[in-house]
């Protein structure tokens, strides 16, 4: 009687996982996004150097890395008490936006786009059929590298941070590199969202309408997360040392990836929903920078009933263009004098939360650490806070497109497709 | 006596010398029973070529000419050889001729050794392997022509000529015309004649299409396709006239029948024989001199000069080794060299394809990695381990001082948890029986090579991109491995005297330019492969070694010292510290984590393979 449809691989996302539908008489008895990567970072870093954790941590992923050890910096400077200058915070950020730039030029020109144009070879169909956009998205990411790589020295797993500062001097011709760089972005990003508008044949996607959920974001400004309802309404806001209380962690035996929650809401009511989306609602987001309004695509963004989960991607183009702002701006607030690493004594204890917004979400790194060595370190990783949500919208897109017991053709390429719209990144989710 | 000594051969005691080189001979001996030493002098070295046994023989080239024996034979063991010279020989194989074609035979053998050994020399040599490449384009056609006069001169003024064989063989002395471009036999057939070449030029090749390999030239006055008429085994490799040529093909009945009545004719090829023997021994003495030979020898592992199908397989891995390769400038020249036909990051596809070359990265932590790992390797022809995981475990490896069920435990807490079954239930995020949706995890985080046999290693955590291409050019045979000792050669920080007490310092703050092990701050540079470019020493950490230890200290470990010994020693003599002093450095990187301290003896053995 029933039907089972075992999708075997997600493709064109990063990690490993399979889709499993079941469908019986017309009806999905079971949708699941079965992640199976897991290395056990929270257990292996016990034990291990502090100064030495944000480099061991790094290797959770080669896409957001560097946001991983800044996330790492900050928690073991907070456990220790020590503050970096407002110049090494500002050039930290600088190298997390160009990793976003980087990692969000590869989620949309090579894992997304190619379904709008039927490329089941992804880039390299996209270098034969559209070789500018290809071009584009080279050019993109190249140059989001070249940023990290400047600051950090190498872009995958950075060499140059440090606990307090940075363990190598930077030249002016460097920084000025760097404003060319974003230059550079800002442009390309202008012309490809100008123009992409041809090609960009997108299905809506919309939000599983039945289930609450919470848009999550960290105010960096603020110093605080903040969660909102889907009409975009802040409902709660809460620190970095009250996140423990807050965000709580089911397991299923299906999935190497946990389903985080509110834990004030219970699940499945507390489901979170991370990543560039939920940045619009902080502020001094995309909707509040007067130069993205030229942009008509932003118009799509400004009403929060209107949202669907395929605005992801667009947030991800706009984003682009954002962050090459931002860095412009950070940029003109660096003084070079303020970046070298202090030289520190490392035998202390105490705990600390460091949060970044990487590329795909919020990440948080929570460490405990006793004389100069960790103890123990949580780790909620951006895509591991979509994994209920993703399960809940393969659920959503089966129900629309099943077909007596089995789906419709146009089912089968939603279903790959809406997972690739979170831009899963499934090593850091399983960590 | 002298009947004894005919049917039995003369006996030499343990020591006694057969000949030295230099002297004038012109018998060959075949060894009856003990054994015998073969050595030359070269450079003023007194170097063993060989040990020969039972059945072997030695010095036949005097049969064919007299002249000065190349190497010095002594005794090992009381030993009794048969000798020969040519009018012996000729009166043994009319009487017996058995004796011709197990000479043949053993000669052939012989020759498919000495070939096999400089396979393997060249393989594991970089040296030897630059010289051969080095050859390929500048060997000037003249000289090739004066290589095959040569051979065919040797034979001016023997008894037997050309026409002497057309002639016994019942062939017409025209032999037979092949066109240019015509082939004669394909890889593959079955064998049964040689062929003499009359006139013009045959190329023997291996492969065809894009993957053909030209192994050599057989022009006037040689011989091919003779291993066919001796072992019975399919044709080797392909014959193509290059153009117009003659050819007298004799078949193996043919050459059977006639070896009684003129066993002068097996001469003729046994002298063909011996010539090609002596090249390729001589390449095996001195391979450097003799390089054109040695890559006569050599043939590519992959023989494409472009559109090498590639797998990127990527086991549990945080897929930076693969991120290094989607730089624009890197995937350019890649996708010259390669067809690149399975990466499920960048390309949907359905089941691992068959491949040149898979490069792996990531370590096996679940069963499914091991599945994938195992068809991987099924369907590849050169398997690479791809980035300091695969190759050592990496990061991840630091796991496994854990059991399977703290690591569990510690991130997804107790594993029964009744109230999250009810919470998962209500969402319809169900709960899946543990037995039918099995996310399996291996016991410890494994690399590669204990599961499978890896062809090559990059190790580098991410490993060098270039790299990558600089692979499989060596494997078209396009280009050949650099050499990059060690990280030191490519860091910008000069060691400068000092008197330390200690090595406990940390690089935090250390002066820019110096090195890190000058001032106290333990760096493992001097001993870890370079390529990378020191990135890491350059930009103010220590070097951790994820590009794996250099040829010196790989060579200690092949030998039995630990990679904790060979730190250590390093160390010690680098920082002018006893070991007291340094030993307890070992304690510390444990703690910042660093990852090589479990490599085994036996990937020592490896040398030749790493990248």
């Amino acid at each position: 009687m029933s039907h089972k449809i075992l999708i075997q691989k997600a493709t064109r996302i990063e990690g490993n996982a399979d889709i499993h539908l079941e469908i019986e008489a017309g009806q999905v008895k079971a949708a699941r996004f079965m992640v199976q990567d897991f290395r056990g970072f929270e257990k292996l870093v016990q034990g291990k150097q502090a100064d030495s954790a944000p480099h061991i941590v790094s290797r959770i992923c080669g896409l957001c890395s560097s946001a991983h050890q800044v996330a790492g910096f900050q928690a073991v400077e907070e456990a220790l008490g020590i503050t970096a200058s407002p110049s090494v915070e500002k050039l930290r950020a600088v190298a997390i936006l160009g990793e976003w730039i980087a990692s969000h030029a590869l989620s949309f020109f090579f894992l997304t786009l190619p379904d709008s144009i039927q490329a089941s070879r992804g880039i390299f169909d996209l270098m034969q059929l559209h070789p500018e956009i290809a071009g584009d998205a080279f050019l993109l990411r190249r140059s989001g590298n070249r940023i990290v790589e400047i600051i950090g020295k190498r872009s995958v797993h950075a060499v140059a941070f440090g606990i307090g500062g940075f363990h190598v001097s930077y030249s002016a011709e460097e920084m000025d590199e760097i404003c060319a760089l974003a230059a550079t972005i800002q442009e390309t990003s202008k012309k490809l969202l100008e123009g992409l508008g041809p090609i960009w044949k997108k299905d809506p996607l919309p939000f599983p309408v039945e289930q609450a959920f919470n848009f999550l974001t960290y105010d960096e400004q603020a110093g605080l997360f903040k969660a909102f309802d889907r009409a975009g309404n802040q409902t709660e806001a809460f620190s970095r040392e009250n996140f423990s209380e807050h965000v709580a962690e089911l397991r299923v035996d299906w999935s190497l990836a946990k389903f985080p929650y509110l834990a004030g809401r219970g699940f499945p009511d507390g489901m979170l929903l991370v990543g560039p989306l939920s940045r619009l609602f902080r502020s001094g987001g995309l909707l509040d920078d007067p130069a993205l309004s030229a942009f008509p695509l932003l118009e799509q963004l400004r009403d929060p009933s209107a949202l669907r989960l395929d605005h992801l991607d667009l947030c991800r183009l706009l984003e682009i263009h954002w962050a090459a702002r931002r860095i412009l701006g950070y940029m003109a607030g660096i003084e070079l004098s303020e970046l070298a690493a202090p030289s520190l004594d490392m035998d202390k204890s105490g705990q600390g939360v460091g949060v970044v917004e990487a590329p795909r979400g919020v990440l948080v790194h929570e460490y405990v650490i006793n004389r100069g060595t960790v103890e123990k370190m949580r780790l909620l990783v951006a895509t591991q806070f979509n994994n209920a949500y993703i399960n809940l919208t393969l659920r959503d897109v089966a129900e629309r497109h099943v077909d007596g017991d089995h789906l419709s053709k146009a089912g089968e390429a939603m279903i790959g497709h809406c997972v690739r719209v979170f831009d899963p990144c499934l090593t850091c989710a399983t960590h | 006596m002298e009947n004894s000594a005919d049917l039995f051969g003369a006996r030499y005691e343990s020591g006694a010398v057969i000949f030295r080189q230099g002297e004038m001979g012109d018998t060959m001996f075949i060894i009856q029973s003990g054994a015998v030493e073969v050595s030359q002098t070269q450079d003023e070295q007194q170097k063993v070529v060989s040990i020969l046994q039972k059945g072997d023989f030695f010095g036949e080239m005097a049969l064919f000419q007299e002249e000065c024996r190349t190497a010095t034979v002594i005794a090992v063991r009381p030993t009794r050889l048969l000798a020969l010279n040519r009018a012996a020989l000729l009166e043994k194989m009319r009487r017996d001729p058995g004796v011709a074609f197990h000479f043949l035979k053993r000669l052939i053998l012989k020759i498919q050794n000495v070939d096999r050994q400089l396979k393997q020399l060249v393989a594991e040599d970089d040296e030897i392997l630059s010289a051969a490449m080095s050859t390929v384009e500048t060997i000037p056609p003249e000289a090739v022509a004066a290589d095959h006069q040569a051979g065919s001169n040797s034979r001016a003024g023997e008894e037997i000529s050309i026409q002497d064989l057309a002639e016994v063989w019942g062939v017409g002395q025209e032999g037979e015309w092949f066109e240019a471009g015509q082939v004669i036999f394909h890889e593959g057939d079955p064998g049964d004649a040689l062929y003499i070449v009359l006139s013009g030029e045959i190329e023997i090749s291996q492969g065809s299409g894009e993957e053909k390999f030209i192994q050599r030239k057989a022009g006037s006055g040689e011989i091919f396709g003779e291993w066919a008429l001796i072992t019975e085994t399919p044709r080797y490799s392909s014959a193509t006239a290059s153009e117009r040529s003659q050819l007298l093909k004799i078949s193996r009945a043919a050459f059977l029948g006639q070896m009684q009545v003129r066993p002068e004719l097996a001469f003729y090829i046994i002298q063909d024989l011996c010539q090609r023997l002596r090249q390729v021994s001589q390449a095996l003495v001195n391979p450097l001199a003799a390089a054109e030979v040695v890559r006569r020898s050599w043939q590519p592992l992959i023989k494409k000069r472009a559109a090498v199908s590639l797998s990127v397989i990527s086991l549990s891995t945080c897929a930076g080794c693969a991120a290094v390769l989607l730089d624009d400038e890197v995937l350019r020249k890649l996708l010259e060299l390669v067809d690149l036909r399975y990466c499920p990051m960048l390309m949907d596809a359905d089941e691992i394809p068959e491949a040149d070359v898979a490069i792996v990265e990531g370590v096996v932590r679940l069963k499914d990695d091991l599945v994938k790992l195992e068809e991987a390797r099924r369907k590849s022809k050169i398997l690479v381990s791809w980035g300091t995981c695969s190759a050592f475990g990496g990061i991840p490896a630091l796991a496994n001082r854990y059991e399977l069920e703290e690591l569990i435990n510690e991130t997804y807490g107790q594993s029964s948890d009744l109230f999250a079954q009810y919470l998962s239930g209500q969402a319809g995020v169900g709960q899946g029986t543990y037995q039918e949706h099995e996310v399996a995890l291996m016991r410890k985080a494994y690399k590669i090579d204990d599961f499978v046999k890896v062809d090559y290693y990059v190790p580098g955590c991410p490993p060098p991109a270039g790299q990558l291409l600089q692979l499989v050019g060596e494997l078209t045979g396009q280009a050949f491995s650099e050499a990059k000792p060690v990280v030191c050669g490519q860091c910008s920080r000069k060691p400068v005297k000092a008197a330390l007490t200690a090595l406990d310092g940390s690089p935090v703050g250390a002066a820019e330019g110096v090195c890190f092990n000058s001032l106290g701050v333990p760096c493992l540079g001097f001993m870890v492969k370079g390529g990378c470019g020191a990135v890491c020493p350059r930009a103010g950490l220590t070097c951790w070694g994820c590009r794996g230890p250099a040829r010196p200290a790989l060579q200690k470990i092949a030998q039995g010292d630990s990679f904790e010994e060979v730190v250590i020693d390093g160390l010690m003599k680098r920082c002018q510290l006893e070991e007291e002093k340094v030993s307890p450095i070992i304690k510390r990187m444990n703690r910042s984590g660093h990852t090589l301290f479990n490599i085994e003896p036996s990937f020592g053995n490896r040398l030749s393979r790493i990248r």
